[in-house]
C-alpha cells in the first residue's frame, strides 16, 4: 500500500452525515490558498482577506475560453486560517456552503479537480496532532479517531461498489494486470523463448479497458444524480391530483434557485431539493388513449419524457377504485422498467377520502412499490419523499459519507484512464517497454485503490503461470 | 595456538560468494577478520551457472563494485563471454552478463582473499556458535576449538543440513561432492530461530568432446564487451560462444517416463523449489503443450572442455538423464560428466532478521546469503557485503547503513527479504524495484560509490573520478541546454540521421529528446568533449548520463517526486522496542504482522502484507506521541 502523503492538500465535508442547512468543507495543505484562490470570487481578493475573517463570495468553476461559461456552484462563506493558526496548524480554508448533497458533491469535485484530494479519515485531526495542534489529547484518542473513521469508510468502500459495478472493476484490474504482466515479462525474461505481445493489439486492450473506465464513470448513478438531478414524472389519468401532488412536494421543499448545465429548460419543469437531492420533476398530460389530435402530441411527449425518466410516480385516484386505464399505464410502466432500469411508485391518492385501492394489495398484486397520501392534506407527503429519495439512491443510505466514497472511487478511476492515456501514447511514440510500464504500473495502483492493491509478487505469479521461465 | 589467534572481530562461516564479500568488506574496514571454509579449494565456487549477472542481477553487480565489493572485478578477471542484455529495451533493464571460467573465478577469488591484510583463512567445520546473554561471542569447531570474536556472519549457503537428490536416491551433501554442515542448524533452532526448508537444482554436464557442435546455434559475445567494475575500462579478452539447441516430443516422453522415479513428483522432496528457475520435468509437465524448450551450452572454463547443459536442470534419474539428452540435436553422443541434481537445504526465514542483516535474536550474529531463503550469486554477494559493512559498524558503535529501495537494488532486495514472506527462494527481477528507471546499471557508481568511500573501500581517486563525472553531467546538460546550433547547420546532420529538420532553431537538449538523436552523431557541431566519440572513458560515462537524464527527463522526474513523497515514512524510525499488542485501534491482523515483522521504518511497515493504511496512520501518531522519532540517519551525499 502507498500511505498518502503529509505533503499533499486535503479535502473534506466536516460537518455530521445526513443533510444541514449548511456544510462546511474543510481543505487543508499548502496548496490550499491558492486552489481557494482559483475558484473563489468574493468581495475581496482571496489574498487580501484577512485570516479568520467570514468572507461572503461564489464558488464557480472557471470557464473555457469564454468567461461567460463560468458557472457558479453556489454562494458561500469563506474563512481562511493562515498556517500555524489553524485546526491543523497548516494553512486552512473553510467553505460553508448549502446542505444540498449536490452542491457539496459539485465543490468537492472542483477543489479536486484543482489539486487537492480527498482526505483519508481522520486525516485533518490526524495532522493537527503531528503538527502539535492537540497537545492535552491523547495519542490513544486520535487513534481511535481514525480507527473509528476508518471502520465507517470501510463500509462504503469495496461493498458499496456491489453487484455489476464490483464484476466490473475486478475484471479492469485483472486486464491492466494482465499487460504490466506481459511488460514486465519482456523486462524481466527477455532472454526466454517466450513470445513478446504485438504493441498494436497492446494498444487495441489499453482502448478497451479505457471505455470500460469511462463507462463505469458514467455509470456511477450516483454521482450523474449529483451532478444532473433525477428526472421524476408524474403520470395518471387526469383529475387524480397529479398537479396537487406537486404543489404539495413544492410547498414542502424550496426548489432549487441554481442552473445545472446541461438541463433542458422545459417550462413545465420544476427543481425540487428533497434531502439534498436534485429532483426535476414533471407534471405530464393526462396519459390516455385518444383521438384527440392535440392531445396524442402531448402523448408521445410523455412517452419520451417516461424514457429519460429515473424515478415514476403513477398516481391513482385511490377514492374512485383501479380503473382499466390505471392498470394499462401500470402495466406499461412495468414491462419496460426492467430495459429502462427506472423506478415506478404507485401513489394511491386522496387517502383523506374513503379509500377503496389498498397500499397492501396493489404491493402484492402488482409487485410495485406502493404508498397512500393525500395531496390535499399533505398526509403522508413526508413519507412520499423518503421514498423518493430511497428510490433515486437505489436503496442507498444517502449520507455525506457515502458521496465521499463515490467521488474517490471516480478519482481512482479517472487518474487510472490518465495513466493508461500516458501508456498508449508512449507506445505510440515507440517508448521502450520499461517507460510505458512506468504508467502502466501507475495506473494498475489507482485501480488498486478501489479494488485493493496489486503487489509485485501477484504480478510476477501471472508471470510464472502463463509463461515458461527459467533455463 | 595462543588466545590472541583464537580471537577475531569478526568471523566469517562460509566461503562462498556472500562470505567471501563480507570477509573481505570486514578486513578491508579494519577489522581483524576469519573466514572459515569446509574447503578451501571451493572458495566461491560457482554451484549452478558458469555466469555472473544477468537480468537485474547485473545491476546487483554493479552496485557490488560501487560500494567496494569484489565480484565485479572477479567476474572481468574471469571473464570468457561478455554480453549486454535487453539492448533493445530502455536504459533501466539493461543488464550486463558474463559466462566465466569455473575455476578461473574460484582462484581469483582465493587470490583477493590471500593478499588482503587483517583476513585469516582456515579450514574449519563449524559444530556451533557460542552466545552468552543474547550476544554472539565466537564459534566452535567439529574439533572442539573455542574461537572467539565479536561479529559472527553466517553464510552456509545450501550447506546446512544438505541433501542431494538424484532420482529416489538420495544422501547428505552441501554441494556436487562436497559435505553439508551438520550441527549447526539444529543448534541455531534450539536458539529459538524458525527454520524452514527450500531446494534447488543444477543440470548436468557434459563432455564437450562429446558434443557435435555443428548441429547446434552459436552465441557469441558483445563485439565490443563492456566491463562489470568501473574501476575496469574496457576487456581485453578473448571471448568463447555458447551453444543452443532444442529439446523435442522425443525428450519430453522419455522425461515423462521417468515422473514415477522423480523425487519431486514422488513427493520425496518437502522443500519449496523457485518457479523461475523450474527442472526440465517441472517444464514438461506444467506446460506439456509446449514442443520444445530451448537449451544452452555454456562452457565451463576457458581450459575445461565441460559444458554446462543451461535450461535442463533435473533431478531424475541418471538412466533418465542420459537417455533424454541423447535425443538433443547435436547431443547424440554426449557423455555426461556429472549428474543433475536437487539439493534441499535449511534456511532461516528473513523475517528474523534486520535490515543490517543481523538476527533480532541473538546480537551480534548476522546472516548472509542463500541461508536467508535467496537463491543466486549476485544476491548473496550484495548481502555479504552488507552484512560485512554493517558487522563491522556494530562493532564500533557507529550508526548502521541500511541501503533505501529508492537508492539501488541491494536496498529493495533486503527491505523484501526481512519484510515480505518467502514463498520460495527469492530472486531479484527489475518489477521489484518500484524506481526502476532511476536504479540503472549505468549510475550505481554515482548512486553509490560515495558510500563505498566513506567505509574506506573505494580508493580515493576512483570517488574524486566519480564527483568530478557528477559535475561534468550538470556542467554539460545545463551547456546543451544554452546551445541552440544554427539551422543551416543542424539540418544535414538531421536528415544524416533520419530525424525531421528544423525550421527555427532549438536548443541542442530538446533536439536530444528525439530517440534517434546522439550526441555523437553531431561532432562537427561543436569541439567540446562531449560531442567527441574518442573513446575516453570519463567523457563516455558523462555522454551516457546526459544523454539519458535528458531523453527520460519526464519519467525521472516523475520517479524522484514518487521517491519524495515516500520520504516521509521512510524516514521515520520506529522506536525498537515498541510493544505492537498494547497498541490501541491498530487492528488484530495489523499488530500480529508488525509485531513479527518489527519493521524499522513506518516505510517498511507499509510494505506488510496485512498491515492497511489506517494502521499505518495511526502508528504515525503513535510515534510521534512517544517523542522517540528521529530522522534515519541514511546520509546522502549532494
Amino acid at each position: 500500500m502507498i500511505a498518502n502523503s503529509l505533503q499533499d492538500t486535503i479535502t473534506a465535508v466536516s460537518t455530521p452525515r445526513g443533510t444541514g442547512a449548511i456544510a462546511v468543507i474543510r481543505m487543508s495543505g499548502r496548496a490550499s490558498f491558492a486552489i481557494a484562490a482559483k475558484v473563489f470570487s468574493g468581495t475581496r481578493d482571496f489574498y487580501a482577506i484577512d485570516p479568520r475573517m467570514a468572507v461572503h463570495g461564489h464558488i464557480a468553476k472557471e470557464g473555457g475560453v469564454n468567461e461567460e461559461d463560468r458557472r457558479i456552484i453556489d454562494e458561500v462563506i469563506l474563512t481562511k486560517f493562515k498556517s500555524p493558526n489553524s485546526y491543523t496548524g497548516e494553512d486552512v480554508v473553510e467553505i460553508s456552503c448549502h446542505g444540498s448533497r449536490y452542491i457539496v458533491h459539485e465543490i468537492l469535485g472542483l477543489l479536486t479537480a484543482t489539486g487537492a484530494r480527498l482526505a483519508e479519515p481522520g486525516e485533518f485531526t490526524k495532522r493537527a496532532f503531528l503538527n502539535g495542534k492537540m497537545d492535552l489529547l491523547q495519542a490513544e484518542g486520535v487513534a481511535d479517531i481514525i480507527a473509528a473513521q476508518t471502520q465507517a469508510s470501510l463500509q462504503l468502500s469495496i461493498s458499496q461498489a456491489s453487484g455489476k459495478l464490483s464484476t466490473k472493476l475486478r475484471r479492469l484490474r485483472e486486464d491492466i494486470k494482465n499487460y504490466c504482466a506481459s511488460l514486465e515479462m519482456e523486462l524481466d525474461f527477455s532472454e526466454e523463448d517466450v513470445e513478446f505481445i504485438d504493441r498494436k493489439e497492446l494498444v487495441r486492450t489499453i482502448e478497451m479497458s479505457q471505455k470500460e473506465i469511462s463507462s463505469l464513470i458514467e455509470s456511477f448513478r450516483f454521482g450523474k444524480i449529483m451532478r444532473e438531478g433525477v428526472r421524476l414524472v408524474i403520470v395518471g389519468r387526469p383529475n387524480v391530483g397529479k398537479s396537487s401532488l406537486l404543489n404539495a412536494l413544492l410547498q414542502e421543499d424550496r426548489a432549487i434557485v441554481t442552473e445545472v448545465a446541461g438541463t433542458t429548460r422545459d417550462s413545465l419543469e420544476e427543481k425540487l431539493d428533497i434531502h439534498g437531492v436534485l429532483f426535476r420533476v414533471t407534471d405530464t398530460a393526462g396519459l390516455r388513449e385518444t383521438e384527440d389530435r392535440v392531445e396524442k402530441f402531448g402523448v408521445m411527449r410523455t412517452e419520451k419524457l417516461l424514457e429519460s425518466a429515473e424515478v415514476v410516480v403513477l398516481v391513482i385516484d385511490g377514492s374512485e377504485g383501479l380503473t382499466i386505464q390505471d392498470i394499462h399505464i401500470l402495466e406499461s410502466l412495468t414491462k419496460a422498467d426492467s430495459a429502462l432500469d427506472r423506478k415506478v411508485l404507485v401513489t394511491i391518492n386522496k387517502s383523506d377520502l374513503p379509500l377503496k385501492v389498498f397500499q397492501q394489495s396493489m404491493s402484492q398484486d402488482y409487485q410495485v412499490e406502493t404508498i397512500e397520501i393525500s395531496a390535499k392534506t399533505s398526509q403522508g407527503i413526508k413519507g412520499l419523499e423518503r421514498k423518493l429519495v430511497d428510490l433515486a439512491m437505489g436503496g442507498q443510505e444517502a449520507q455525506m459519507e457515502s458521496i465521499i466514497g463515490k467521488t474517490r472511487h471516480k478519482n481512482a478511476l479517472e487518474k487510472a484512464e490518465g495513466f493508461l492515456r500516458a501508456a498508449k501514447d508512449s507506445i505510440v511514440q515507440n517508448y521502450p517497454a520499461d517507460l510505458v510500464a512506468v504508467d502502466l504500473r501507475a495506473s494498475l495502483s489507482s485501480i488498486g485503490e478501489i479494488t485493493g492493491e496489486v503487489t509485485n509478487e501477484e504480478i510476477l505469479q501471472d508471470i510464472f503461470s502463463k509463461f515458461c521461465i527459467g533455463k | 595456538m595462543s588466545s590472541k589467534e583464537n580471537e577475531f572481530d569478526v568471523i566469517v562461516i562460509g566461503a562462498g560468494h556472500a562470505g567471501c564479500e563480507a570477509a573481505l568488506a570486514a578486513a578491508r574496514m579494519g577489522a581483524k577478520t576469519l573466514l572459515t571454509t569446509i574447503n578451501l579449494f571451493t572458495i566461491a565456487q560457482m554451484s549452478c551457472n558458469p555466469a555472473i549477472g544477468g537480468l537485474a542481477k547485473g545491476q546487483l553487480v554493479r552496485e557490488i563494485d560501487a560500494l567496494g565489493g569484489e565480484m565485479g572485478l572477479i567476474a572481468d578477471d574471469s571473464g570468457i563471454q561478455f554480453r549486454m542484455l535487453n539492448k533493445s529495451k530502455g536504459p533501466s533493464v539493461w543488464s550486463p552478463r558474463s559466462q566465466n571460467d569455473r575455476i578461473g573465478y574460484s582462484m581469483r577469488m582465493k587470490k583477493s582473499i590471500e593478499q588482503q591484510p587483517n583476513l585469516y583463512l582456515r579450514q574449519h567445520h563449524i559444530a556451533g556458535i557460542i552466545v552468552t546473554n543474547g550476544r554472539v561471542q565466537g564459534i566452535v569447531t567439529d574439533i572442539g576449538t573455542n574461537i572467539a570474536s565479536k561479529a559472527v556472519i553466517l553464510c552456509a549457503g545450501t550447506f546446512l543440513c544438505g541433501l542431494i537428490h538424484v532420482g529416489l536416491s538420495h544422501f547428505p551433501g552441501g554441494r556436487s561432492g562436497e559435505l553439508p554442515s551438520l550441527g549447526l542448524s539444529e543448534q541455531l533452532q534450539q536458539l529459538g530461530f524458525e527454520a524452514g526448508r527450500l531446494k534447488t537444482g543444477t543440470p548436468p554436464r557434459i563432455d564437450g568432446k562429446s558434443i557435435d557442435f555443428a548441429s547446434t546455434k552459436l552465441q557469441s559475445g558483445d563485439e565490443d564487451p563492456q566491463p562489470f567494475s568501473y574501476r575496469h575500462h574496457r576487456i581485453d579478452v578473448e571471448q568463447l560462444p555458447c551453444y543452443l539447441t532444442n529439446t523435442n516430443a522425443e525428450t519430453h516422453a522419455i522425461l515423462k517416463s521417468g515422473l514415477d522415479r522423480s523425487p519431486l513428483y514422488a513427493g520425496v522432496i518437502k522443500g519449496k523449489g523457485p518457479r523461475y528457475c523450474p527442472s526440465i520435468e517441472d517444464k514438461i509437465f506444467r506446460f506439456y503443450d509446449k514442443p520444445s524448450h530451448q537449451i544452452f551450452l555454456e562452457p565451463e572454463g576457458r581450459d575445461s572442455r565441460e559444458f554446462y547443459l543451461n535450461g535442463f536442470s533435473t533431478s531424475l534419474p541418471e538412466d533418465i538423464q542420459v537417455r533424454a539428452i541423447r535425443t538433443i540435436p547435436g547431443m547424440e553422443r554426449a557423455a555426461i560428466t556429472r549428474l543433475g541434481y536437487a539439493i534441499e537445504y535449511d534456511y532461516f526465514p528473513p523475517h528474523q532478521l534486520k535490515p543490517t542483516l543481523e538476527t533480532k535474536l541473538v546480537e551480534n550474529l548476522f546472516f548472509a546469503g542463500q541461508i536467508n531463503g535467496t537463491s543466486g550469486y549476485e544476491e548473496a554477494a550484495a548481502q555479504g557485503l552488507m552484512a560485512g559493512i554493517n558487522a563491522v559498524l556494530k562493532i564500533r558503535g557507529e550508526a548502521p547503513f541500511i541501503l533505501d529501495r529508492s537508492e539501488a537494488y541491494i536496498g529493495v532486495l533486503i527491505d523484501d527479504l526481512v519484510t515480505k514472506s518467502l514463498a520460495e527462494p527469492y530472486r531479484i527481477f527489475t518489477s521489484l524495484a518500484e524506481h526502476r528507471l532511476l536504479l540503472r546499471q549505468d549510475n550505481a557508481d554515482l548512486r553509490l560509490m560515495h558510500h563505498g568511500y566513506r567505509f574506506g573501500l573505494i580508493p580515493k581517486e576512483t570517488f574524486l573520478s566519480v564527483k568530478k563525472k557528477r559535475e561534468q553531467i550538470e556542467t554539460s546538460i545545463k551547456a546543451l541546454q544554452n546551445f541552440r546550433p544554427a539551422v543551416e547547420k543542424i539540418n544535414p546532420l538531421l536528415e544524416q540521421v533520419g530525424s525531421t529538420p528544423l525550421r527555427a532553431s532549438e536548443s541542442m537538449a530538446k533536439l536530444l529528446k528525439r530517440p534517434e538523436i546522439h550526441l555523437a552523431d553531431f561532432s562537427s557541431l561543436s569541439t567540446d568533449a562531449l560531442f567527441q566519440d574518442s573513446g575516453d572513458h570519463f567523457w563516455q560515462g558523462v555522454r551516457e548520463q546526459v544523454e539519458i537524464e535528458i531523453k527520460y527527463e519526464g519519467f525521472l522526474q516523475r520517479q524522484r517526486e514518487q521517491i519524495e513523497k515516500m520520504r516521509e515514512l521512510e524516514d521515520l524510525i520506529i522506536p525498537e522496542n515498541l510493544d505492537y499488542s498494547q497498541l490501541r485501534s491498530i487492528s488484530s491482523e495489523g499488530k500480529e504482522k508488525l509485531s513479527r515483522t518489527r519493521p524499522r521504518t513506518l516505510g517498511q511497515a507499509s510494505r506488510i502484507l496485512g498491515v492497511s493504511p489506517s494502521d499505518i496512520a495511526i502508528l504515525m501518531v503513535y510515534i510521534h506521541s512517544g517523542n522517540k522519532h528521529r530522522k534515519a540517519e541514511v546520509s546522502r551525499e549532494t
